[in-house]
């Protein structure tokens, strides 16, 4: 096939998936913390299941006012929705979907992926920022603060799984677990990786970018209609692929349970990664929201020494078997 | 080649970017275009583990760390462009120290072009395990050095602000005895407003 239209289709294809995965991750959102707060949530759009909140909800942000804020700064504004949704849509090239299906197999697929992440950042600073509002300011500067923190420990966490396996390329992280999920030999690793992601997502119990009690929304307290639309799909894109590193890095990628190989790698690895975001969903529906110190504590006091000694201690088993 | 000059005069341009733009945030973000630029121009130099760790540790780290600063220190200002220049005479400072790396970064590169063969690369060139035989074989004395340096920086940094914190800490004058009432306990004088927000505690 021709490259370029190979490529062409892998674009469109992502894309179809991140807005298909919007959809249904605020439904989901929607209908769970309903449920565990006692109530329905959704039931009138499309069917009684309200299997069609989404797409009203899509109907009404295109529909809303693009409003833009006196003095802000207006490339920045413009700009800001494009720069935090572009790293979410270029990790989908490195995950390890099924047995031969990732779309580009890199020898450095782990440090891609951080890479490209680490840009998140910036687009939430462009929009805070460039809101001239000093609620988005505020929340801006809190996301720097807790996404500089927490990406430490989150590098370092997954640095045992690449002691174990010897490689960064996913793939070989995913072959590498034939045997045993690295859930088992790296429990901490994998508990550190899990908070530090949450944090990472801007989620509760970690949201104190976006407190709503305090900043209203944080960062993108002035957006409105399809550019706030922007920054949900771009969250909500974060929370499957973070899931979804988590799956591939811990929990056997697209390996299946035993007895249970029948069913094609690609089934396992999205289900596995949708258990992982239910569960993401739970954490914020049940505990509140931390206070900044506290947040700062656990990243630098707890989060990132318990790390560096799974590391050691990582490295000290290998050394001495 | 296309895609060198391509990339190149992005960079370039970004690197304008940094000097013209007024406003020390909009520097900080053309310097971002500029790294990210750099950062794929080692990935077609055969270097990406290089140009990630570039956009991971300059775009994602330091740029936000710089951001993070001027955000806060530069909120509202909008500089004023009638305002005098503060350093005079640094344009043509600027342009004799650029064409005087320029000059020299040519000779080098000439004298870099007589001599290897680009197309003979060793074997795994830049991967990540030559990367860290290179880091921690010959250039282990200088790697190091440099995270002795930056340390210093840390601890000095420290130093500085908690010695400046003490002084901020220290009432102004002696606590004037309340006539009636309780004794200011540590939690009331943390609010005390005449010492600021935060006085005391944090």
């Amino acid at each position: 096939m021709n490259i370029y239209l190979a490529a062409l289709l892998k674009v469109v294809g992502v894309l179809a998936f991140v807005l298909g995965n919007a959809f249904i991750l605020i439904w989901a959102e929607r209908k769970i913390s309903g449920y565990m707060q006692r109530r329905y949530g959704p039931l009138r759009v499309g069917g009684p299941a309200g299997l069609l909140q989404s797409a009203a909800d899509i109907l009404k942000l295109m529909a809303k006012e693009d409003f833009v804020p006196g003095g802000a700064d207006l490339w920045l504004w413009w700009l800001a929705p494009a720069v935090a949704l572009v790293p979410a849509v270029l990790v989908y090239l490195v995950l390890p979907i099924g047995r031969s299906f990732v779309l580009q197999n890199l020898s450095i697929g782990l440090v891609f992926f951080a890479s490209v992440t680490s840009f998140t950042l910036i687009g939430i600073f462009m929009a805070g920022w460039g809101s001239n509002n000093k609620y988005s300011l505020l929340g801006a500067m809190r996301a720097g603060a807790q996404l500089f923190s927490y990406e430490i420990p989150l590098i370092l966490s997954t640095i045992g799984v690449v002691m174990l396996t010897g490689s960064l390329t996913l793939q070989r992280i995913v072959a590498a677990q034939a045997n045993v999920w690295f859930v088992v030999p790296q429990i901490v690793g994998f508990l550190v990786f899990y908070v530090a992601s949450l944090a990472e997502l801007n989620r509760t119990p970690f949201d104190l970018a976006e407190a709503e009690s305090e900043l209203i929304a944080g960062y993108f307290t002035e957006y409105s209609g399809i550019r706030w639309a922007m920054f949900a799909v771009a969250e909500y894109s974060n929370l499957f692929t973070t899931s979804a590193l988590a799956v591939t890095l811990f929990l056997g990628g697209w390996r299946p349970l035993p007895l249970l190989a029948f069913i094609p790698g690609w089934v396992w690895f999205v289900l596995k990664t949708y258990v992982l975001v239910f569960v993401g969903i739970w954490i914020r529906w049940t505990l509140p929201r931390v206070r900044i110190d506290q947040l700062m504590d656990l990243g630098w006091k707890f989060l990132f020494p318990v790390s560096v000694a799974n590391v050691l201690v990582t490295a000290l088993v290998l050394a001495v078997r | 080649m296309i895609s060198f000059a391509l990339i190149g005069a992005a960079a370039v341009a970004a690197a304008i970017g940094v000097v013209t733009a007024r406003h020390p945030v909009h520097s900080v973000l053309w310097l971002i275009v500029h790294l990210c630029s750099l950062a794929v121009l080692y990935m077609t130099l055969h270097a990406p583990f290089l140009g990630l760790v570039q956009v991971l540790l300059y775009a994602g780290a330091v740029m936000v760390l710089f951001l993070f600063v001027l955000g806060l220190l530069s909120a509202r200002t909008r500089p004023d462009p009638a305002e005098p220049e503060p350093l005079t005479g640094q344009l043509g400072w600027t342009i004799g120290a650029g064409v005087v790396i320029a000059a020299v970064l040519l000779l080098a590169a000439g004298a870099g072009a007589a001599g290897a063969n680009p197309h003979a690369l060793p074997a795994g060139f830049g991967g990540v395990s030559a990367f860290g035989q290179a880091l921690f074989g010959p250039y282990l004395l200088p790697f190091e050095a440099t995270a002795l340096a930056l340390l210093t920086a840390i601890v000095g940094v420290v130093a500085l602000s908690t010695g400046h914190d003490e002084a901020m800490r220290r009432p102004p004058t002696e606590p004037e005895a309340e006539p009636e009432g309780p004794a200011l306990d540590v939690s009331h004088a943390a609010m005390d407003p005449r010492r600021g927000v935060g006085g005391g505690r944090d």
